[in-house]
């Protein structure tokens, strides 16, 4: 579903942009938010989002695709076992390049509790 | 007394050469081209292409020049040198063959050629001609195995068969040896203008009657030295005008197609390409062309010799020149063989050179040996007459 | 309809979106390559500051499709240049011939094949963008209707051309490729081949190669009549001499040639 969506979207992007001719410009359009599955017994929701991430890594895409996330078929489901083991989000929330995944007090800063919760990207402009 | 020493130093060498050849086989074909020659994405074609397939067929052509001048133009005193040059032509095609499998990524596919079809490929006309003509060689060179194993019926249905063979030959060998100048055609933009030209597959073809003729002469001349026959000098002279003709109609095209292609100012600051093509063509043109011009010169055993070997020469530069030289440039990168490629190419040749020593040894090659068939050598009496 | 891409350089970011998506699309092993090889199909060259997509054009009269001896590599209706690495005999001669030089060859391995972008042909049949448009972030890459993506190309510099030079790459580059590209700076600063005509490639050989059943024909009569005419004059020559003709095999039935000469003597004037 997601996919699909996300296919629909850029091709009308993309003939937005032919059809009704655009001034080009070098405009980010990064995919949109992606809530994470969490499993019952998680400490709130995850969002990732491509925007804060991106701009961590100057827009080089190749950090993270294909390698270990998938570009073009993209997975919510990621495994603390995995992160934990310098896996998935655990190659660079290690602790050190960036909050680790072990720390018990650093949940809050990718799960969501109501308080924390931000306003969610729902759909690309 | 000499000759015995020689011929056991040439044995071991080529003992030597043939083991390094083998050792070269195994890692070509466990460790892939990449780890065996400096081909790479830029240069894709290297000495396998430029010489063992370029040259080899080349070098085949006179084969089918002499069977023509033979059986076609009916000239039947040059009869008794069609079976070592039939030979040298059919063992050419052999070791073409030979190299192509070593050059082809996947050479136990050789024979998608037969099956999968394109017409508009230059390759594909490659392939095809490849193989007839080895079978049309293999047919020409046939009646003197048999001759050998005394089976008088089938020589007798391939005597029959002369002509039509001959004829199919000709066809076959002047249009390979012109798509090999068309496989070229299609890189106008990669390919030097000093030898890049329309005209490619004519002048592919001009260029190996040539060398065909001079292959003609060496041939001759070094069988006359092996195994101690008369080099017929009054034979190889009218061969060495023909050559004169052959190679100045040669020099002359490719005078106007470099002067069309507006590269004759190349050759006024001569830089690596156009070095190149002045050692091509003075030393492999000009030279035997007036050298041979000289009538003493032709008809000395000598300078007939000399002026055939630096036609081959010439010939053979030339096809590198085209595969290699004259495509660096737009490749961006220089090419040389590594010592495996060329261990391959030589031991190829080497054994080519063995299996020539070793069918003159046990097939009636020469005319000399074929005493007891003069019957067949018709027209050769014919021509003595 | 005929698909094809829009690169536009000056939007390019160098993100590498499209090599991340092409190598999965294509079950492709990582690393992404700073030039195209057998295992990276595109890949974003950094040229004087500007960001340019390597890749294969997709010629509308493609040469490597030409010069294939075993039809390994094919056009399909869509666009897409594609190959078909059951076929390949290993030649090279794509490699030889591409004028952009875009075949690549797995030179590390026994048994190796060519790898070349196929401007994801299952995706395109499926009606979808290929991969690497399809995750673009900045519209650099544009998948459509070539027709469409000429026009907009054209529009785009029409409208800024202080932005571009005056030049679609791919527009009339060996007869016209599926991929077209924009740049701000002259083509051959960012490494693109400038000098390929402007006709189809493949007519070059082609023009040679039609000629040949033709030729076959002309020459094989033309030969057998050299062949003939030269024969009787080596038997004229023979019956005008003093000489005796050699003896002519009595089982030597069955050959032309041998009744030719039977008829011939039959004629001698002795």
């Amino acid at each position: 579903m997601w996919r699909s969506a996300r296919f629909g979207l850029l091709l009308a992007g993309a003939c937005l942009v032919v059809v009704a001719a655009a001034e080009p410009e070098k405009e980010l359009r990064l995919p949109p938010d992606i809530v994470l599955d969490t499993a019952k017994d998680s400490p709130g929701a995850v969002v990732f989002r491509h925007t804060t991430h991106s701009a961590l890594i100057d827009h080089k895409c190749l950090t993270c695709h294909p390698r270990p996330f998938a570009i073009l078929r993209p997975t919510r489901k990621f495994r603390h076992d995995d992160m934990d083991a310098g896996r998935s989000c655990g190659i660079c929330h290690d602790g050190k390049s960036a909050s680790g995944t072990t720390d018990s007090s650093s949940c809050q800063n990718c799960h969501e509790t109501p308080e924390t919760a931000a306003p969610r990207e729902s759909a690309r402009r | 007394m000499n000759l015995k020493f020689r011929w056991g130093f040439w044995r071991a060498v080529f003992v030597v050469l043939f083991l390094v050849f083998l050792g070269v086989t195994v890692l070509r074909f466990t460790r892939g081209l990449g780890a065996t020659t400096n081909l790479s994405d830029r240069f894709p074609w290297g000495l396998w292409i430029g010489f063992d397939v370029l040259c080899g067929v080349g070098l085949a052509a006179g084969a089918f020049t002499l069977t023509a001048t033979v059986h076609i133009f009916n000239m039947h005193r040059f009869e008794p040198i069609v079976r070592p040059t039939v030979l040298t032509g059919f063992l050419g095609y052999l070791f073409v063959i030979v190299a192509l499998m070593f050059d082809l990524g996947q050479p136990w596919r050789i024979w998608h050629a037969l099956v999968f079809w394109n017409p508009h490929s230059v390759m594909f006309e490659v392939a095809w001609c490849v193989m007839l003509y080895t079978l049309v060689l293999a047919l020409e060179f046939s009646p003197i195995v048999f001759e050998r194993l005394r089976l008088e019926r089938p020589r007798r249905i391939l005597r029959a068969m002369t002509t039509p063979l001959v004829i199919v030959g000709v066809l076959l060998s002047t249009l390979h040896q012109s798509s090999l100048g068309s496989l070229y055609l299609i890189v106008p933009s990669k390919l030097h203008p000093l030898w890049y030209t329309p005209l490619l597959p004519f002048l592919f073809l001009v260029s190996a009657i040539g060398a065909g003729i001079g292959m003609v002469i060496i041939e001759s001349y070094l069988s006359h030295r092996a195994f101690g026959h008369s080099l017929k000098t009054d034979l190889l002279e009218p061969l060495g005008r023909v050559m004169v003709v052959v190679l100045s109609l040669y020099g002359v095209l490719r005078f106007i197609t470099i002067r069309r292609n507006g590269a004759l100012r190349t050759l006024a600051t001569p830089g690596y390409e156009a070095w190149m093509f002045l050692i091509e063509v003075g030393l492999g043109v000009v030279l035997p062309v007036a050298l041979l011009l000289s009538g003493r010169i032709r008809s000395s055993e000598r300078g007939l010799v000399v002026a055939a070997y630096l036609a081959v020469l010439g010939f053979v530069m030339n096809r590198l020149n085209v595969s290699v030289t004259g495509m660096e440039g737009a490749a961006g990168v220089r090419y040389f063989p590594s010592w495996m490629e060329i261990a391959v190419s030589i031991g190829i040749v080497a054994l080519g050179m063995a299996a020539f020593a070793v069918a003159v040894r046990w097939l009636p090659i020469f005319p000399a040996e074929v005493g007891h068939v003069t019957e067949d050598a018709l027209p050769a009496t014919l021509a003595e007459g | 309809m005929s698909v094809g891409l829009l690169f536009d350089s000056t939007l390019c970011i160098g993100c590498g979106a499209c090599s991340a998506a092409c190598k999965e699309q294509n079950d492709l092993p990582l690393p992404v390559e700073a030039v195209t090889t057998a295992y990276t199909w595109t890949t974003v060259q950094q040229v004087q500051g500007v960001n340019v997509r390597r890749l294969c054009m997709h010629c509308l009269e493609p040469t490597c499709v030409s010069v294939c001896p075993v039809g390994a590599l094919t056009r399909t209706p869509e666009g897409p240049v594609v190959y078909d690495s059951a076929r390949c005999i290993g030649c090279r001669y794509c490699i030889m011939a591409c004028p952009f030089g875009v075949p690549k060859y797995q030179w590390d391995r026994p048994v190796p094949v060519v790898g070349k972008c196929i401007l994801c042909a299952d995706r395109v049949g499926a009606g979808l963008p290929t991969a690497c448009a399809s995750v673009c972030p900045t519209g650099a890459t544009l998948f459509g209707d070539r027709d469409a993506l000429v026009r907009e190309a054209g529009a785009r510099i029409e409208r800024q051309p202080g932005r571009y030079v005056d030049h679609v790459y791919g527009l009339e580059e060996a007869g016209g490729t599926s991929v077209l590209m924009l740049s701000g700076v002259p083509f051959e600063q960012l490494g693109l081949k400038t000098d390929v005509p402007r006709q189809p490639l493949p007519l070059l050989t082609w023009r040679v190669l039609s000629q040949i059943p033709d030729f076959a024909i002309v020459a094989g009569a033309f030969l057998f009549g050299l062949h003939w005419i030269t024969r009787r004059r080596v038997e004229v020559e023979r019956f005008t001499s003093d000489v005796l003709p050699a003896p002519i095999p009595a089982r030597s039935l069955g050959s032309l040639r041998t009744l030719w000469r039977r008829l011939l003597r039959r004629r001698r004037p002795e």
